[in-house]
């Protein structure tokens, strides 16, 4: 199940609505506007020939939400947030479970508009019951993104829940989320509840070994407790750990994400 | 049968004749930005004028990261009570060259809620101005090879300051 979620999420991020053509009847126009997208992502995104037969796709058959979709992704990408929203907005409209927490995760993520996105979510956890999805690069459960909002709203406490539900949520289905206790972690920190942030960024560890952030809020949580030599020896991992193992994302800035300049700022306050 | 012949071929050059091409309402790729004399350097070289690409396909970035990026740019930053009133999303977007070096500076600008708004010009000026001042570019690269790419930043303003800076 976790396989097929990941593949959705992985063609969705490439704009490959990933649909069944044949769920519409032969030759009705929603079919050949669902073909006609499908040639669309033979272009490149954001090409000419991509965004005119996508827009054919649109006219072929104007409730075909994935078509709005994929006319608004380049905009997206490109910094162009009132195409973006003209175009997504119609999808919303169209196929709210689908894309209600595809826009919350484009908001948090490209925007931080932290209040439109919990927005998005909590209308998202009115239509569906448990598991909201995950975020477009399949990293993130939409319900620890939910938390998140909160978190940056100053509502940490509901930031906790969030996060926990989610966690649970995907023990239930077979993983926690690779960064899933570390956010919960920096939760903590946030109320100055060192060891509860200790032992959620432990529980992190195992999730991704060589993550170097881990080490790096290791390094604060025994600052927290006064250790400044287990200190050193977490933020010197994280340094060793950094030029091969650092978050990579290459659209935008990922939450909590650590740079080698805020290890070496700490490696130079305890030297 | 000669005469039909003729008529046919007449009238469907007639018909050829007065069609007009449509053109498409998209540019050549979402975002490009033509060169504009009365905006641009003309000295600004680009390795490969018709392949300019995104900047998340080639990790175009600065030096130290993006959170260095958008820490100059917070330093660099003034307030002005003259631009109090201003509030919502500006947007420019750019190119990187294969050397590092910036031009072809646009604006893009909304509300609060996604709608067109017009920022003040002399606001747009001052913040462009700063993104115009960042020089510590590193082209994008892909398979040993440097690319000329789009990059954008984009500040969430109220009340004439700076938010946040994404992405």
């Amino acid at each position: 199940m976790r396989l097929e979620f990941f593949l959705v999420i992985l063609l969705s991020s490439l704009g490959l609505d990933a649909q069944n053509c044949n769920l519409y009847p032969e030759n009705s126009p929603c079919r050949k506007a669902c073909l006609t997208l499908e040639s669309a992502n033979r272009y490149p995104q954001g090409s000419k020939q991509s965004m005119e037969l996508c827009t054919k796709a649109t006219s072929l058959c104007p409730e075909l939400a994935s078509a709005w979709h994929s006319l608004s992704v380049p905009y997206l990408k490109r910094g162009d947030y009132y195409n973006w929203r003209k175009y997504l907005d119609k999808a919303v409209a169209l196929d709210p479970k689908t894309y209600l927490g595809y826009r919350g995760a484009c908001l948090f993520e490209f925007l931080h508009d932290y209040e439109s996105a919990l927005s998005d979510f909590k209308k998202l956890d009115l239509k569906k019951s448990g598991h909201l999805g995950f975020n477009p690069n399949g990293e993130y459960n939409l319900r620890i993104q939910k938390g998140l909002c909160y978190r940056e709203l100053g509502k940490v406490d509901q930031a906790i829940s969030e996060i926990k539900m989610a966690i649970d949520e995907g023990k239930a289905e077979g993983g926690v989320g690779t960064y899933d206790y570390l956010h919960l972690a920096v939760c903590y920190m946030s109320k100055n509840q060192v060891d509860s942030a200790t032992h959620y960024m432990e529980l992190q560890l195992p999730q991704y070994p060589n993550f170097p952030d881990t080490y790096y809020y290791l390094g604060l949580c025994a600052l927290g407790h006064g250790d400044k030599i287990k200190a050193k020896t977490y933020f010197e991992k994280a340094k060793m750990l950094y030029p091969q193992n650092h978050r990579k994302d290459p659209y935008v800035i990922m939450p909590d994400q650590i740079f080698l300049s805020d290890i070496e700022k700490q490696l130079r306050s305890l030297n | 049968m000669k005469i039909y012949t003729c008529i046919f071929i007449i009238l469907n050059l007639l018909i050829l004749g007065s069609c007009k091409k449509v053109e498409s309402k998209f540019p050549e790729n979402i975002g490009d930005i033509n060169f504009d004399p009365s905006l641009d350097r003309k000295d600004f070289n680009l390795c490969d004028s018709k392949n300019i690409v995104q900047y998340y396909s080639v990790n175009t970035d600065y030096k130290d990261g993006r959170k260095a990026l958008y820490e100059e740019i917070y330093d660099k930053f003034r307030f002005n009570n003259d631009y109090i009133t201003q509030s919502g999303i500006l947007t420019v977007r750019f190119v990187v060259n294969c050397e590092g070096k910036t031009d072809r500076f646009r604006v893009m600008e909304v509300d609060k809620n996604y709608q067109e708004k017009k920022f003040s010009p002399t606001f747009k000026t001052y913040i462009v101005d700063i993104i115009k001042s960042l020089s510590d570019w590193i082209p994008g690269e892909k398979d040993g090879k440097k690319y000329d790419s789009y990059m954008y930043i984009t500040m969430q303003i109220g009340d004439g300051m700076i938010k946040t800076i994404t992405p």
